[in-house]
């Protein structure tokens, strides 16, 4: 029992931490551009399978493999602003079915020239021994992906209280309108949250690459989990997102320990949307992102 | 500064703003009065970016600004207040002043310590000090006024419109506001366009007056000859005053 409760808590940690990584940038590109971003899904995609084009492929080393991938995620969220949100501004429904667009052709491209028999394998761990918790033992990579999570939710936080640029996107955040009114260039200030957006997921994709077993349809599971936090923490809304991204972590790990692994996802699924029965507007009291 | 061209803005079959033509020189202000549905804050809105014009032109400095979004005219030195204050709700009094340095021009090369000291400034100066800890949302109407005006001259502007500055204030509160307009035209070198529902606030500030009745400019001149005018005591009757 006890050694039951440990692992719960643990990975309560553990998953609550890591979805918060995986829902960051999400977060923010609701909370600021206030665009659903389906094409988000691509990020996970391009982040693993570009180091390994790199690193395998073209014999980069692995570091620069991972800087190279990553700079490739900001290309591809930028050009997807540039090309796709801008262009269907006005358009939301088109928007939305482009980038859907978007993801399922990233994901046709990566699965035809990295079939999944193929099999990819990054060796991106940082600590490959169990780490004691309590009366558990758990995957030391898990614990280090949770840290950095947390990490870049610092950094987040950082940005938003302490620089012009972080201020001006929460200031957007609340209101579009004044933005306007005090001259606030947008463009710039979505590029640049964009980019920011497309960091966090890519870190922690790279970092529970080698625990995951990975294929190109892998997207979809890990972005399904971004939507879930977003959605439950009220979109666009970080410290919702904290609280949401616990929440599902504890589920996950009560029901994975309790009752059936299998059943996981199905339970959050499922308590999500009782709670969006009652509060469809999610967890956060105000429309902003933070 | 600013010159107004045949402009015209339709809603429907409603003509808000109707083939309105004048100019404004640097330094002056200038009172806009006219009964209510005249077509005022339309006109604001008009010059402020906030609708596009169905017919006109508007000049700002010899610039043609007609089709400049919103944005870009607040950067040319264009700023605006409202008859229904629009701030930020759930930002404090500070913060709302903030954006308006670090959306400037001026703001760019601040860090974050100088801007947040420059919207300070501007906060005191409209007495508001005491506020800069209180969500906009929180504060009173007479404190939004203000706000909206801090904000506005904190965007260092050449032009200010202000919409109803009056509105819902008491004597108070309301002669408090006209020495405030009065003094920061003066220290900043500003040019005013000052639109009031009736004459008698404007009366002492401005040198100028533009009446408009149903979306036509209907007078323009020295405050003291324009309430005389037979068309201007047509367009208020009904009302108690001009
Ligand atoms: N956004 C709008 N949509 C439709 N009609 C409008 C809109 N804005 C103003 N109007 C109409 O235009 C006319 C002028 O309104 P307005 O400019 O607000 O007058 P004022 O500020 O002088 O009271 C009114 O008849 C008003 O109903
Ligand atoms: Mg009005």
């Amino acid at each position: 029992m006890l050694a039951e409760l440990s692992l719960i808590v643990a990975y309560t940690f553990i998953f609550g931490s890591m979805y918060l990584g995986i829902a960051l940038g999400f977060t923010l590109t609701t909370g600021v551009l206030r665009v659903f971003n389906l094409a988000y899904g691509a990020i996970f995609l391009i982040a693993v399978y570009g180091t390994w084009m790199f690193w395998n492929d073209l014999g980069f080393g692995l570091i620069e493999s991972i800087v190279l991938a990553i700079a490739l995620v900001s290309l591809f969220t930028y050009a997807v602003y540039r090309i796709v949100i801008l262009k269907f501004a006005e358009l939301e429904d088109y928007m939305l079915a482009a980038l859907v667009a978007v993801f399922v052709i990233i994901e046709e491209l990566i699965a035809y020239a990295y079939p999944e028999i193929v099999g990819v394998y990054l060796p991106t761990t940082i600590y490959g021994e169990l780490v004691s918790f309590g009366e558990a033992n758990v995957p030391g990579q898990y614990v280090v992906t949770a840290f950095v999570s947390l990490a870049m939710l610092a950094v987040y936080l950082l940005f938003f209280t302490r620089t012009k640029n972080g201020f001006i996107m929460r200031a957007i955040s609340q209101d579009m309108f004044a933005s306007k009114l005090v001259g606030v260039n947008f463009n710039r200030t979505f590029a640049l949250a964009m980019i920011i957006a497309s960091i966090p997921p890519a870190i922690i994709m790279l970092l529970i690459s080698p625990i995951w077993a990975l294929n190109p349809y892998i997207g979809w599971s890990v972005f399904t989990i971004a939507i879930l936090v977003a959605v439950l923490g009220g979109l666009g809304n970080l410290k919702g997102s904290v609280i949401a991204a616990y929440i599902i972590g504890l589920i996950q790990a009560s029901v994975g320990f309790m009752l059936d692994p299998r059943l996981m996802l199905l339970v959050a699924l499922v308590v999500v949307m009782a709670v969006l029965i009652v509060r469809p507007k999610g967890l956060a009291r105000a429309e902003t992102i933070w | 500064m600013l010159k107004i061209s045949n402009l015209t803005k339709r809603f429907g079959g409603i003509i808000a703003v109707n083939d309105v033509s004048f100019k404004i020189e640097k330094g002056e202000i200038v009172g806009l009065i006219g009964p209510n549905g005249a077509g005022k804050t339309t006109l604001i809105n008009l010059i402020s970016g906030f609708y596009s014009p169905d017919n006109g032109k508007i000049e700002f400095n010899g610039q043609d600004i007609t089709k400049k979004r919103m944005n870009e005219r607040a950067k040319l030195g264009i700023a605006r207040t409202f008859q229904n204050p629009r701030v930020i709700s759930n930002m404090t009094a500070h913060m709302n002043v903030l954006y308006a340095i670090l959306g400037s021009e001026y703001g760019k090369g601040m860090t974050m310590t100088e801007a947040g000291a420059e919207a300070i400034y501007y906060l005191d100066l409209f007495g508001l000090l005491k506020k800069r800890d209180v969500l906009a949302g929180d504060l009173a109407i007479y404190e939004l006024r203000l706000l909206e005006l801090a904000r506005a001259l904190a965007l260092k502007p050449k032009l200010l419109l202000i919409d109803e500055a009056m509105a819902g204030l008491n004597p108070v509160e309301a002669e408090a506001v006209s020495k405030l307009i009065n003094r920061i035209r003066s220290e900043f070198d500003l040019t005013i366009m000052w639109i009031e529902h009736v004459l008698k606030v404007l009366m002492r500030s401005a040198e100028r007056v533009l009446v408009m009745h149903y979306g036509r400019l209907i007078a323009d001149g020295k405050p003291e000859d324009v309430v005389r005018r037979p068309e201007v005591v047509e367009a208020y009757i009904g009302e108690e005053e001009v």
